[in-house]
């Protein structure tokens, strides 16, 4: 092996671990974000329409799939607090979701479960996702 | 270490532009066994990383399900590698470096930097 031939291969180790780094610390796509929302919307949907027993069957033919971007990074102390984080505003969007409904059921609305899960839906765009944004720059070694 | 794993001396790297190489300094071995490009590459992506799945890396380095899974077997063979089938509702494969992998990884790394120092005459 002569001197090329190693800085030709410290080159591909350098631009392959990027793209582990990349695909790892992405945030949440445009489809993941959608996928997350239109699991969520189709849960207050079908609890109004009596037919949880499809949502589930929805999550189990694997509806959140688009989330996997097929690298896990090693965790850093941020991204541990960063994770935290990230389970605390599921529970401000889940607390939405509860919030949402008490107009819906004040003034007698039909759908008052969707009405909480479009409450949550606005969350997870708004704050979720900003949470799991910074989570997944806090991965970056 | 098994599965076939090479090591060799390289060869003195002559012509040194910056400066003779010191006598004393000797040459830096290479891991010839992940001196592959596929090979290469799959430790490259698995290094950073706690776990990547099976089709991340048929992705990134473009090949077939069967090349990959030839070299990722004699990676494991070579006990570099670990595999583990997920729990998630889509099985899939996710693969990671073994701390032996990722001593002989770093190891070859540095012996790539030993042997670009000793062309410009560093050491």
């Amino acid at each position: 092996m002569d001197a090329n031939e190693a800085r030709d291969a410290l080159t591909l180790v350098a631009r392959r671990r990027q793209q582990t780094v990349t695909a790892g610390s992405a945030a949440w796509s445009a489809r993941a974000t959608w996928s997350t929302c239109a699991s969520v919307l189709a849960l207050g949907v079908l609890t109004d329409v009596g037919m949880i027993w499809l949502w589930v069957l929805l999550m189990v033919m694997g509806v959140g799939v688009a989330w996997n971007n097929g690298v896990r990074l090693r965790s850093t102390a941020a991204s541990r607090r960063w994770r935290v984080a990230l389970v605390g505003s599921f529970v401000v969007a889940y607390l939405a979701y509860v919030a949402g409904q008490f107009p819906a059921r004040a003034l007698d609305w039909p759908l008052p479960n969707t009405v909480g899960a479009a409450a949550a839906c606005l969350v997870i765009v708004t704050l979720v996702r900003a949470v799991h944004a910074r989570l997944a720059g806090s991965l970056r070694p | 270490m098994t599965g076939g794993r090479e090591v060799t001396d390289l060869p003195a790297v002559g012509a040194a532009p910056e400066g003779p190489v010191r006598p004393s300094t000797p040459a830096p071995s290479i891991d010839e066994f992940l001196h592959t490009p596929a090979r290469l590459g799959i430790c490259s992506l698995l290094a950073p990383a706690e776990w990547v799945t099976f089709s991340f890396l048929r992705e990134s380095i473009g090949t077939s399900d069967s090349a990959l899974s030839k070299q990722l077997t004699a990676l494991e063979q070579a006990g570099y590698v670990e595999s583990r089938k997920d729990r998630a509702l889509r099985r899939q494969t996710s693969l990671r470096l073994t701390a032996a992998g990722r001593v002989a990884f770093e190891a070859y790394l540095r012996s790539l930097e030993d042997l670009l120092a000793r062309a410009r005459g560093i050491t």
